[in-house]
């Protein structure tokens, strides 16, 4: 309980962390009686702009008749969505049961989970700590799509992710990111601060995105071609010795073979091939380089491509051999608060046995941020950061998702037959969703934390109600991204048979005999733990400050090196070599598209009002964004007989999705953007399959067979698969009407 | 790097960290003196407006679980 709460109070006012979405802005919440009834920015002059719509709706959410409040036990087929209410008690020992049958016929590595940091704001590693007690190394999470990815390829090159320094930069360079003013809201008006303080904007993005409208140089690259781009970058940087000599002198291994790879791409092949004319690549590689201070920021468009691996590299690259790494302006290798105990530490990779870890799936074939290539840098990362499992935003350590899932389906190589999903629809969150959902349909055990009833949670056997922000203590410090702690206090009170992620670990792993792994008895005990290097609890935390920030470190690696093997940033990665892969980035072509499949296929396109897959059955956002829409270029709409308005199937050789289509001038020619994870809560009373499920989400269309994927990582091609689309007639049958009319 | 520009680099870096020290302050719950001072000098800074966009409101009372 937090000093701000009191439940026979009127009106109480708490500091909170929002996780509507997963950019965590602090904001105030009122509530009354225990009800949240406000959301509001936050009154302190540098957070009063970080807040969105969606961050205000969140009493709508919170609130919602739909919000799950009771444990759901299955009675009907799997996903026939027929349901008995039992307790929360009763639940947890039927589960832990079931669990126990499946490890003791299979092993605990046939266990599986996919939880979201993004959407229930923490685990404290509870998720791996109980996995790992149990033996499982199968964890799997969006994050592996999405910065958690990006995270381990950084740790690869200088051992650590860094974070943008926007307050004192010169330069932001933006890879397809388009941060607005009511999506990563924090960032957009970071990117503005620079841009008053006289920083210049580049733009890499195919369309004439909100960013692309005001920045000084805007580069149309044919998607999935960023490492291309990078190649030329470097080869200009290069050539005009733009690079900081002294510090590739003394803290880099690996650029004499550097600039032999970055020799095979001349400007007339970039250019070709990233459809960038040679001159703007000049003047933009010259804008970065020559900028007092530059800073590439992470960027979801880069951890999403077939080249995903050697791009994410070639971007620490560029901020390495530019002299930007740790330095004002630059990017920060901040490290942990040294008040607070990371998440990492609390999971306690220590107790899973190398046996059980090489067990890990998809660790054979992409190695780059599971155990098999991030235990290769243990003792480099215990030397620069003091633990050696340090992780940043849970992005190590993870199995493969499409290995989980061809082994949830298909049993090889060993059966996996029971998955947990923790704030993640998972059916909606991967690609191939027609494998997610036959890899579902073949387990034992699914057991879905949830606040919504979603296409995933209904294909589980049990589904448990899940608490909210408002509801909930937590000391955010995104997942180890930044060394700022910040308070978010409950306000209001959760279901009654509602549960924190912590508190269903806890509670299991007491029933699966190792409870001594889990002695913190409730939320706060935790917190206080995580605090207790401070010298505070939380609750005395509470009551000094709503936030603290680290003072910065600049060049913090000359105390003992980066957290590599050579203690020095390879742009020669050590670790890569020794897996087998090519130790530099190169490129390698997607499928392109032909006659039979003209566009390129842009994927995981984020609308203002929703986050991921979540928020369709909240009227106040969903008017908003009544329909999903596919984005193309006026010439293609018109080669395909297509109207704004009209509604299409789009078709690949994976799948087919419907939605409206919007002609846009802004779009670039041959390419079509498809909005991420929709589905319609509506239909869940109709005939449809799982609330319409399979109807227009993206997730149906991206291939995973392994060819398919990133070498190192084993990412999917999200940005730029062949397709086609075909106009019909209208939109899908059971769509709420009320949607339909504001169109 | 010329000795110059290492040496506006170090004033940067300095006054960044003084920038630091000062946001803490101005994060204070229960602040003292120094706080409201340094809450002031950062509210010259800052010259941040209240937020005003409609967008931000949603319309319609809040009962639990409507």
């Amino acid at each position: 309980m937090t000093a701000a709460f009191n439940p026979e109070g009127k009106v109480v006012i708490g500091d909170v962390v929002c996780t509507i979405c997963d950019i965590g802005c602090q904001l105030k919440a009122e509530s009354v009686d225990g009800v949240v009834t406000k959301v509001r920015p936050h009154d302190h002059p540098m957070l009063r702009k970080n807040v969105c719509y969606k961050g205000t709706a969140a009493p709508h959410i919170h609130n919602h008749a739909d919000r799950l409040r009771v444990p759901l036990k299955r009675v009907g087929e799997r996903g026939e969505d027929r349901w008995e209410e039992i307790s929360y008690e009763q639940a947890m020992d039927e589960i832990a049961e079931r669990l126990k049958a499946v490890v003791d016929q299979y092993g605990p590595e046939a266990f599986a989970a996919s939880t979201s940091g993004w959407n229930t704001q923490t685990t404290h590693g509870c998720d791996r700590r109980f996995m790992n007690a149990l033996g499982s190394p199968n964890w799997i999470s969006g994050v592996s799509l999405c910065a958690g990815n990006t995270a381990a390829v950084n740790k690869l090159t200088y051992g650590w992710f860094p974070m943008p320094d926007f307050g004192n930069t010169k330069c932001v360079v933006l890879f397809g990111h388009n941060p607005r003013k009511h999506s990563w809201t924090p960032i957009y008006n970071a990117i503005n601060g620079a841009r008053a303080n006289g920083a210049k904007v580049i733009v890499i993005d195919p369309r004439v995105s909100d960013q692309a409208e005001t920045a000084d140089l805007h580069l149309r690259i044919t998607s999935g071609t960023d490492a291309v781009l990078c190649f030329g970058w470097l080869n200009v940087i290069i050539t005009e010795e733009l690079y900081d000599k002294d510090f590739v002198e003394n803290w880099t291994v690996g650029f004499e073979e550097l600039k032999e790879r970055v020799s095979e791409f001349p400007l007339e092949r970039v250019e070709e091939i990233t459809g960038i004319p040679r001159d703007l690549i000049v003047e933009s590689a010259r804008m970065y380089a020559t900028a007092k201070s530059a800073v590439i920021p992470w960027t979801p468009i880069t951890d999403m491509q077939l080249n995903s691996t050697s791009a994410i590299r070639l971007h620490s690259i560029l901020r390495a051999l530019t002299g930007n790494l740790d330095v004002i302006g630059g990017e920060m290798l901040g490290g942990f608060n040294p008040d607070y105990i990371p998440e990492s530490k609390l999971q306690l990779h220590e107790l899973l046995s190398d046996e059980q870890k090489a067990k890990q799936l998809g660790s054979d074939l992409h190695p780059a941020y599971t155990y098999r290539a991030q235990e290769m840098l243990k003792e480099a990362t215990k030397r620069a950061h003091g633990y050696e499992y340090a992780d940043i935003v849970m992005g190590c350590y993870m199995a493969n998702p499409s290995a989980v899932f061809r082994a949830m389906e298909s049993g090889d190589p060993y059966p996996v037959k029971a998955f947990f999903t923790l704030g993640n629809n998972t059916l909606l969150s991967y690609p191939n969703q027609h494998r997610i959902h036959r890899a579902l349909m073949n387990q034992d055990l699914i057991v879905a934390h949830e606040i919504f009833m979603t296409p995933t949670a209904m294909l589980a056997d049990y589904v448990l109600p899940g608490d909210v922000f408002t509801e909930r203590n937590h000391v955010a410090d995104s997942w180890s991204w930044s060394t700022r702690l910040t308070l978010s206090q409950k306000v209001a009170n959760p279901p009654a048979e509602g549960s924190s992620t912590y508190q269903f670990w806890y509670d299991l792993a007491h029933r699966m005999g190792f409870g001594e792994y889990f002695p913190w008895n409730t939320l706060e005990e935790v917190l206080d733990h995580r605090l207790s290097p401070s010298g505070m609890s939380f609750e005395e935390f509470s009551k000094v400050a709503h936030m603290h920030a680290q003072e910065p470190e600049y060049r913090s690696y000359e105390k003992a090196g980066f957290g590599t093997p050579s203690g020095k940033v390879e742009l020669y990665s050590s670790v890569l070599e020794e897996l087998g892969f090519d130790p530099l980035p190169y490129y390698r072509e997607a499928p392109q598209p032909s006659a039979e499949y003209p566009y390129r296929v842009f994927t995981g396109v984020r609308e203002d009002s929703f986050f991921q897959t979540g928020q369709r059955q909240i009227k106040v956002l969903r008017k908003r964004t009544p329909v999903p829409r596919f984005f193309i270029h006026p010439e293609d709409a018109e080669r395909d007989g297509l109207s704004d308005g009209d509604w299409a199937v789009l078709e690949t050789q994976t799948g087919q999705v419907q939605a409206m289509v919007s002609v846009q001038e802004s779009m670039k020619s041959g390419h079509l953007r498809v909005p991420h994870g929709w589905w319609y809560p509506e239909m869940r009373e109709e005939e449809s399959e799982l609330s319409g499920a399979f109807i227009s989400s993206d997730a149906v269309l991206c291939p995973d067979e392994p060819e398919d994927l990133d070498y190192e990582q084993g990412i999917p091609h999200f940005k730029g698969f062949p397709g086609r689309l075909r106009r019909i007639d209208g939109p899908p049958v059971g769509i709420d009407p009320e949607m339909l009319d504001l169109l | 790097m010329s000795k110059e520009e290492l040496k506006a680099r170090k004033k940067a870096e300095r006054r960044s960290k003084m920038m630091t020290r000062m946001a803490n302050r101005t994060f204070s719950k229960d602040p003292n003196f120094l706080d409201r001072m340094a809450m002031r000098t950062l509210q010259k800074r800052v010259r941040s407006t209240p937020v005003d966009d409609p967008e931000l409101d949603h319309d319609g009372p809040i009962k639990p679980f409507e």
